[in-house]
């Protein structure tokens, strides 16, 4: 007999041996026995948002991209909580506020210069410190241009 | 008609689609996921286990424990090796309380069946005298004419590998045959 001939034999010989015919798959009896199983399935599609959370972050984690970007976002909290820790930069000398004599409009309604005004007078000592500014300024013509205005601010009038 | 064509949607769909929504909590993709690999696992549990009854147990429980256990699993197109694995310990947990010990750790005695011929009954005896491997490949193959391509992604190796563990289980059987008195059996 040829090696054909006998393998086809041998097929036949194995498909009675084994004699199966696939069961089709009862669903409905399925869940019923085993209703706590399918019922624990089913519970996880109350938590879709938890679970594609999770996913997504491994998803992240998995890739290199997202290694790279997860380092780099590390790194910079790390470098802003250090700078907020020891970071109070020294002011250097000479660069505190000036005298008013010397300053101006702008100067004078810095955020330094108002709570330095703030701090020595109070709410009084602001007042008077917008009022010392717009002295400085002097009366304005009721039309003036973007650019006089910018020059009286930087008080080169 | 609606209810037709979301079968064929459901059926069109790769298993592991399937599993991914069945993980997420789709009672129906995971129904789906029963009836494709029904077959197989029963095909493993009788590989395992000499009756069919108990193999359709075997089968069923594999599908109880991968509903609880689905998210565990980290990839989804391992979802075939993983659920013959869960069905492979379930078919031996059977057997051990049958006291029947499961094919592949020791050699077996042929099942008898009422109007089984003689040579049935040495076929039978030489499956039994087969390594679980290949006696489970054979199964799945002869059990119901599962494709190569389905038992690739039951047992997760590829169709050459199937092929070639077919092709030795095969000489095995011809050479305990020939030794059985067919002498026509030479592969």
């Amino acid at each position: 007999m040829s090696e054909r001939k006998d393998e086809k034999w041998l097929d036949q010989q194995l498909q009675r041996a084994v004699n199966g015919t696939t069961p089709a798959f009862d669903a409905q009896a399925w869940k019923q026995k085993y209703a706590g199983e399918f019922q624990t399935l089913l519970g996880r599609s109350v938590q879709p948002s938890r679970l594609s959370a999770g996913r997504t972050v491994r998803r992240v984690l998995r890739g290199s991209i997202g290694k790279f970007a997860i380092a780099a976002a590390l790194l910079a909290t790390a470098g802003v909580l250090l700078v907020g820790r020891f970071g109070s930069t020294p002011v250097p000398p000479g660069s505190g506020p000036q005298p008013a004599a010397q300053q101006s409009p702008a100067q004078m309604v810095s955020m330094i210069s108002l709570s330095a005004a703030f701090r020595s007078g109070g709410m009084e000592g602001l007042d008077k410190q917008c009022d010392r500014a717009l002295e400085r300024l002097g009366p304005r013509p009721t039309n003036v241009s973007m650019q006089e205005l910018f020059k009286d601010l930087d008080g080169k009038g | 008609m609606a209810l037709k064509g979301l079968f064929s949607m459901m059926e069109s769909r790769p298993d592991s689609v399937l599993v991914e929504q069945a993980a997420r909590g789709d009672g129906e993709s995971f129904t789906e996921l029963c009836r494709r690999y029904y077959g197989a696992m029963v095909a493993i549990g009788h590989a395992i286990i000499r009756d069919r009854h108990l193999a359709e147990d075997a089968a069923q429980q594999a599908f109880a424990k991968a509903a609880v256990h689905l998210p565990k699993l980290r990839r989804a197109d391992q979802f075939g090796p993983w659920l013959a694995a869960i069905c492979r310990n379930e078919a031996k947990d059977l057997a051990r309380a049958r006291r029947e010990p499961p094919v592949g750790d020791e050699p077996a005695v042929a099942e008898d069946l009422p109007d089984s011929g003689e040579s049935d009954k040495i076929v039978r005896e030489a499956l039994s005298r087969l390594p679980a491997e290949a006696k489970e490949v054979i199964y799945l193959r002869f059990y119901d004419g599962l494709s190569y391509d389905r038992i690739s992604a039951v047992l997760g190796i590829s169709e050459q590998a199937i092929n070639g563990r077919l092709r030795r289980a095969k000489k095995r059987l011809a050479q305990y045959l020939r030794r059985s008195g067919f002498d026509e059996v030479d592969l």
